[in-house]
C-alpha cells in the first residue's frame, strides 16, 4: 500500500515534496504552502515554510510534531480557516485561494468535515440535531441510509435524543465525528480529537475514524502529539519549525515516539 | 330558441364571477403552505431556533468561533431578541 510519502530534498532544491499514490487524485493538497505571521518585521514567524504534501483519498494521515511546529496552522489552512502567505491549498480540486468568501463557505460546509478538541457541539440541540446541523443549514435532507450507517459506526443509536450535557466526553466527540461525516465530505480534518478525552474514549474515537476510512472510504487527517493516536493512521507526517521533515508508512506508536524524540518534541 | 340562448348567457355570465372568490382562498392556501414549509425547515430545531442562532451554530460547528465566543454572541443575540 502506497501513501503519503515525503522525500528529503536534494541539497539546493529547497522544500520538501510529498506525493500520493500514482494516478489517484488527492482529496487535498498543499503546494509550497507558506504562512508567515508578522510579515516584514523582525519578529516574523514562519509557521509554515514551503510545505508541499498530498493527502490521498481514502487514507488516514496523522500530522505530528512538537508544539509550534506548524501542524495546527497546516490544518487550519487546509480547512480554509486561515489563509496562506504564499503557495496553494487545494481541496477536492478547488484552489482555496481563488475562491470567493461565499464559495469558500459553501466548500467548507459541503466538502470539509471538522472535529475539534473541544467538540464544539451546540448545547441546545440533541445529538441527532447536532449531527444533521450541516445539512439543515444547507437546506438538505439527510440521506437516511448514510445517516444510519454513520450513527451505527460511532455507536450512537441509543443516544440520539440526548443533549450534549447528558453525554460523556467520549460520546460528545462521537457526535462530532458523526457530524463531520454526515455531508460525505471530501476530507475530515481533526485537530487533537482525543486531547480532551481519557485514553479509553480516545482509543474509541480513533477506532471510529479508522473505520470511517476503512469501511466508509472517507479521507481523514488528524493533528496530534500522541504517538498512540498516530498508530491508527496509514501514514504519519512530521513537522518541525514549519517544515515537513519526515514521514512514516503504517506507523506504530513506538516508531513514532522514536522519530519525535529525534525531533526534540 | 332566443330565450334559450338568453337564459344560457345569463346562466354563464351570471354564475361565472362566482369562481373568482376562490382566488383569495387559493392565495391564502399558498401562503399557508409556504409558511408551514419554512417553519418545518427551520423549526426542526424548535421554536427558539432563529436564523441568527443558526448562523452562529454553524460558525461554531465549523471552528470559526470558539466556545466562549459562541456563548458570548448567543447571549447578545438573545438579549436583543427580548
Amino acid at each position: 500500500m502506497s501513501g503519503v510519502t515525503a522525500t528529503r530534498p536534494a541539497p539546493g532544491t529547497g522544500g520538501l515534496t510529498a506525493a500520493g499514490p500514482g494516478g489517484r487524485r488527492p482529496a487535498a493538497a498543499a503546494l509550497s504552502a507558506t504562512k508567515v505571521y508578522g510579515a516584514g518585521g523582525e519578529v516574523a514567524v514562519r509557521a509554515l515554510d514551503d510545505i508541499s504534501v498530498e493527502f490521498p483519498e481514502g487514507r488516514f494521515t496523522a500530522v505530528m510534531g512538537p508544539s509550534g511546529s506548524g501542524k495546527s496552522t497546516l490544518l487550519h489552512c487546509l480547512a480554509g480557516l486561515d489563509s496562506l502567505s504564499s503557495g496553494q491549498i487545494v481541496v477536492g480540486g478547488a484552489d482555496l485561494g481563488s475562491l470567493s468568501d461565499k464559495q469558500l463557505t459553501l466548500l467548507r460546509r459541503d466538502r470539509i468535515g471538522f472535529v475539534f478538541q473541544s467538540f464544539n457541539l451546540v448545547p441546545t440541540l440533541t445529538a441527532e440535531e447536532n449531527i444533521t446541523l450541516p445539512l439543515a443549514l444547507a437546506g438538505r435532507r439527510p440521506d437516511r441510509a448514510w445517516f444510519d450507517e454513520i450513527v451505527a459506526t460511532v455507536g450512537l443509536a441509543d443516544r440520539l435524543r440526548h443533549r450534549p450535557s447528558e453525554l460523556s466526553g467520549g460520546q460528545q466527540q462521537r457526535v462530532a465525528v458523526a457530524r463531520a461525516l454526515v455531508t460525505r465530505p471530501e476530507i475530515v480534518l481533526a485537530d487533537e480529537p482525543t486531547g480532551n478525552l481519557d485514553s479509553r474514549s480516545g482509543a474509541e474515537i480513533l477506532g471510529f475514524l479508522r473505520r470511517a476510512v476503512t469501511e466508509l472510504g472517507q479521507t481523514v487527517v488528524i493533528v496530534t502529539h500522541d504517538p498512540v493516536a498516530a498508530g491508527y493512521a496509514d501514514a504519519a507526517l512530521f513537522l518541525a519549525d514549519g517544515r515537513l521533515v519526515d514521514s512514516l508508512e503504517s506507523p506504530t506508536a513506538a516508531g513514532v515516539l522514536d522519530r519525535l524524540k529525534a525531533l526534540g518534541g | 330558441m332566443n330565450t334559450h340562448t338568453a337564459i344560457l348567457a345569463v346562466h354563464h355570465w351570471g354564475h361565472g364571477p362566482g369562481w373568482w372568490f376562490l382566488i383569495p382562498l387559493l392565495f391564502w392556501a399558498a401562503i399557508i403552505f409556504l409558511v408551514v414549509r419554512a417553519v418545518r425547515r427551520c423549526g426542526r430545531f424548535g421554536p427558539s431556533w432563529r436564523s441568527g442562532e443558526a448562523v452562529l451554530a454553524e460558525r461554531y460547528a465549523k471552528g470559526e468561533i470558539d466556545a466562549d465566543e459562541y456563548r458570548d454572541r448567543l447571549s447578545v443575540l438573545r438579549e436583543r431578541a427580548k
